[in-house]
């Protein structure tokens, strides 16, 4: 399974802050199975993988924490 | 490093911490959540959630590089979480170098990596107790209604 987290107004809109799906290719993919969840890919959101960076056409694997990231906004 | 820290920020602390390397330079460099006003309403505070532990671990991947890039400066930064009034400290970074380039450049460079790299987030809060999540940069919240409303729902 995946370990999918959600932060700041993508959480707010899932009601929470952290989900399970099922594994799929990417991060992209992930998404594109569940059209409920395409808001977690909002203009300017990122991906990280496992706490570090990653695209929407990386491989993932069973496992894996992918986190859906709203554009930053420190300072 | 403990980059994130829940309470006020004790810059005092971290300024002395600076200086015991006897440098050319220092700089530092203070965020500090302004009074502004939006068409939204009056600003009262802003909070600020952030992915925890890449966070943490992203920030220490900046000052290596800041380490590489120069290596005999020393830089110290913090960063708030929670709730942070008007006219408090958001966030300290303190830089210090041999000579007076190095420190600037250095404090630069922390600065525009942490904004592109470190996965915080600010909430604007109002005095009529509404909240919005920020966009980027104020500047764009203030001349676009469209930012406003961002995320679109």
């Amino acid at each position: 399974m995946i370990r999918a987290l959600l932060f700041a107004q993508l959480a707010e809109r899932a009601g929470t802050g952290a989900l399970t799906l099922p594994p799929a290719p990417t991060p992209g993919a992930l998404l594109a199975a569940r059209p409920e969840l395409s808001f977690l890919k909002p203009a300017g959101a990122r991906v990280a993988v496992n706490r570090a960076w990653s695209h929407w056409d990386a491989p993932l694997a069973d496992g894996d924490e992918v986190a859906f990231l709203p554009p930053t906004t420190a300072l | 490093m403990e980059f994130l820290v829940a309470g006020p920020i004790d810059v005092e602390s971290l300024e002395e911490s600076a200086r015991r390397t006897e440098p050319g330079a220092v700089i530092s460099f203070q965020g500090v959540v302004r009074p502004d006003r939006t068409p939204r309403g009056e600003l009262t505070a802003l909070e600020f959630a952030a992915y925890e532990p890449m966070a943490e671990e992203e920030m220490d991947r900046v000052m290596a590089e800041i380490r590489t890039r120069w290596p005999e400066a020393h830089a110290l930064c913090r960063h708030r979480l929670g709730r942070v009034p008007v006219g408090e400290t958001s966030l300290f970074l303190v830089l210090s170098a041999p000579d007076t380039t190095q420190a600037f450049q250095a404090c630069h460079f922390a600065l525009e990596q942490m904004r592109a790299r470190v996965p915080i987030w600010k909430k604007d809060l109002f005095a009529d107790g509404s909240a919005c999540w920020s966009a980027s940069h104020r500047e764009t919240l203030l001349i676009s209604d469209s930012v406003l409303s961002y995320p679109p729902s």
